[in-house]
């Protein structure tokens, strides 16, 4: 009985298929994009060196870890959305929830590209990290209440379903060359 | 049972201790049968340990005390040569017994032919030996897992470390896991290619990295280059004397440490030694194939290097002790030896570098055999690639036709002045193309050829040293001795384009 209500209760809170799909597919443009991005400059150099199979296999290990990644991001907004009350976040989540995903993102590439190794973490990295939470936190809040930009973030996340169609289905092709090469060389070693 | 001695016990120990090994998933030497009659042989690798800057070979720096005190019981080789002037041509000719040219591990993270995976010192080997590979370093690791299959034991290069993050080696498609998530996904040094598990995971490590004490290391602690993989060498040693001690005769370790590749960490008593020693090494033009560093920027950096050199010998020296005190040197080939060299002049600082003058193809091997009290010295030109057939000569196994090397004098083989070793150095050439864009050095005799093919605008250089007269290789006599640079130019360009015969049919 108790599960039937929580399963009730979340369902509430939950946002739409449509709209968690549209913010689905900005975090998997951001997530994937990133990592191709990083694969076009490897690419010339491991071309000198590598056969074609083997460079295909290592793009399939970067989807299983790109996909796993895009369910991360995508549990943390709907945890986001069930905590929150529905009318700050949920009932926009298409907008909202896009919106943060490349807010955040953009600000995670941010620090990546300049805290190439440990020792360039910076000290003051926990106080300049709550000064930018802060800021997507108020940009957010602006996106929110000018209809204009919420409602070109919805429209953008809303054509980003479509790489769903590309990624989903390579990631679960890369899922299976992943699973299938290690069970062989699990048995050839 | 008065027979019974302290060795005899040390390998009882080593043999239920092995056997409990059996439950690591990487170890699958124990369910082999011991057999004493054969020696055990270990290769111990200091990654881009020159033998130019170490004291036993002549350098006015005292840096190397220890591995003096070790090669007075050993056979110390004087002209051994890298065949690569990095890790990855220098390890694969060393694991394969071939050249550059012909494995083709030629490129940053490069592999060895797939079509010559068989060619292996693991393989060759066989399952008489117990084989263990280990790295620290992450390109060697890659020509590891290659050859993972010929391989007993594999160690993760994150083995023996302090903290580590090492993925790929979890998974058995290791190769290509290390690759696509150690070299790719998480890769330091640059942005890592996944933005949201590389955020954490670099998150992770800096919180671990910085509960390590660094009181003894005034540039903290030692750590490898391409994985995050912090140790302190000391403890690395103490651990390999531990499985030297356990394993089960006769056994093959190929192990290869970091140090004293950069970035340099000295311990704290050798930090700032050679400040104020006022030795200045011979002032040499800058090259234009260099990286431009200024003479004071060099010197500064060799300085670092020697106080890191200075470091890895402590350390060795106590390595030594602690396995003389185990008894594996009772029955064990030590091989000691790099995989390159440093090179700290003519404004290099390292060996990213198409260069191949003497430093960072000059490099130490010393080998101790079983009960070898007295020293011997080999002035005869060897190369990386002599180590293969050396090591199955050793091994009672015959050496393949195919390998470029021969056996090393004073283990079998004989010494020939006049015999003509290579070095290769092409990362930017493509791995399956002929070498255009290459450096290649030949040692014969006194002289040393280096043919720069495809650099300075696409277009050849030549320079010839005589190293009996001129070590140091300030003067080139490419010019003026016409005969032997003819000589010495026919016979390289001759084996290069050998080498490259099968790509240039392509």
């Amino acid at each position: 009985m108790d599960f039937m209500r929580l399963k009730a209760w979340l369902a509430r809170r939950m946002p739409t298929v449509q709209q968690t799909a549209a913010v689905y597919g900005v975090i998997v443009l951001a997530v994937y994009g990133w990592t191709l991005y990083w694969f076009a400059w490897k690419l010339p150099s491991w071309l000198y060196f590598l056969t074609l199979g083997e460079i295909l296999v290592s793009l399939a290990y970067s989807m299983v870890v790109n996909f796993i990644e895009s369910l991360i991001v995508l549990f943390v907004l709907i945890s986001i959305s069930v905590l929150l009350p529905a009318g700050w976040f949920r009932d926009k989540f298409a907008g909202l929830g896009s919106s943060l995903v490349v807010l955040s993102l953009s600000a995670l590439a941010y620090y990546l590209g300049t805290i190439i190794a440990l020792q360039d973490f910076p000290p003051s990295l926990a106080r300049s990290a709550l000064l930018v939470v802060a800021g997507i936190l108020v940009l957010l809040y602006l996106i929110g209440k000018i209809n204009l930009l919420l409602r070109a973030m919805e429209e953008i996340a809303n054509r980003s379903v479509i790489f769903l169609y590309v990624f989903l289905p390579l990631s679960a092709i890369s899922f299976l060359v992943v699973l299938v090469r290690n069970i062989i060389e699990a048995f050839n070693v | 049972m008065s027979n019974f001695s302290r060795r005899d016990f040390l390998k009882l120990a080593g043999l239920t201790v092995s056997s409990a090994a059996l439950a690591h998933p990487l170890v699958r030497a124990a369910g082999k049968a011991e057999d004493l009659s054969r020696p055990n042989i270990i290769v111990l690798i200091f990654d881009t340990m020159t033998a130019s800057h170490l004291s036993l070979y002549g350098y006015p720096r005292l840096t190397s005390p220890n591995f003096s005190r070790f090669a007075e019981r050993s056979t110390v080789f004087h002209r051994y040569n890298s065949a690569g002037n990095y890790t990855v041509p220098g390890t694969a000719s060393l694991l394969t017994g071939m050249y550059p040219w012909t494995h083709r591990a030629l490129n940053h993270s490069g592999l060895v032919r797939r079509d010559m995976l068989d060619r292996n010192i693991f393989a060759l080997l066989g399952d008489d030996y117990s084989r263990t590979g280990f790295s620290q370093n992450g390109w060697a690791s890659f020509l590891l897992t290659q050859f993972r299959k010929d391989l007993d034991t594999y160690l993760s290069p994150a083995e023996f470390s302090l903290v580590s993050q090492v993925f790929g080696d979890g998974l058995p498609d290791t190769n290509l896991a290390l690759r696509a998530l150690d070299d790719f996904m998480f890769k330091m040094e640059r942005s890592p290619s996944s933005l949201v598990l590389g955020a954490i995971e670099r998150t992770i490590l800096y919180s671990q990295a910085r509960r390590v004490s660094t009181k003894d290391y005034p540039r903290g602690i030692p750590r490898t280059g391409t994985y995050p993989v912090y140790f302190l060498l000391n403890e690395v040693l103490a651990d390999l004397v531990t499985m030297f001690r356990e394993q089960k005769s006769p056994t093959f370790s190929y192990i290869h440490l970091f140090p004293p590749h950069a970035p340099y960490s000295p311990l704290r008593q050798f930090y700032g030694m050679f400040w104020n020693d006022k030795y200045f090494p011979p002032s040499k033009p800058l090259h234009p194939l260099g990286d431009g560093h200024d003479e004071r920027k060099v010197y500064v950096g060799r300085l670092s290097y020697d106080e890191y050199v200075a470091t890895v010998d402590y350390e060795f020296g106590r390595f030594i002790d602690a396995m003389d005190e185990a008894g594996v040197l009772d029955n064990s080939y030590l091989i000691v030896t790099s995989d390159h060299g440093e090179l700290m002049e003519r404004g290099c600082k390292g060996h990213d570098t198409p260069l191949l003058y003497n430093p960072i193809i000059h490099c130490p091997l010393i080998i101790h055999a079983p009960g070898q009290a007295t020293r011997l010295d080999i002035h005869a030109p060897v190369n990386t690639v002599d180590l293969l057939p050396t090591i199955l000569n050793l091994a009672g196994k015959p050496v393949p036709d195919w390998c470029d090397g021969e056996i090393l004098p004073g283990f079998g083989g004989k010494e020939d002045p006049e015999r003509s070793t290579f070095s290769v150095e092409a990362k930017l050439n493509p791995a399956f193309a002929p070498l255009q864009t290459a450096t290649i050095a030949m040692r014969k005799g006194d002289y040393k050829m280096t043919y720069y093919r495809g650099y300075f605008g696409g277009g050849e250089e030549f320079e010839l040293y005589n190293h009996a007269e001129d070590l140091e290789e300030l003067t080139n006599l490419y010019s003026s001795e016409k005969a032997i640079a003819k000589q010495m130019k026919d016979e390289l360009l001759e084996r290069l384009a050998e080498g490259d015969k099968e790509f240039s049919k392509r």
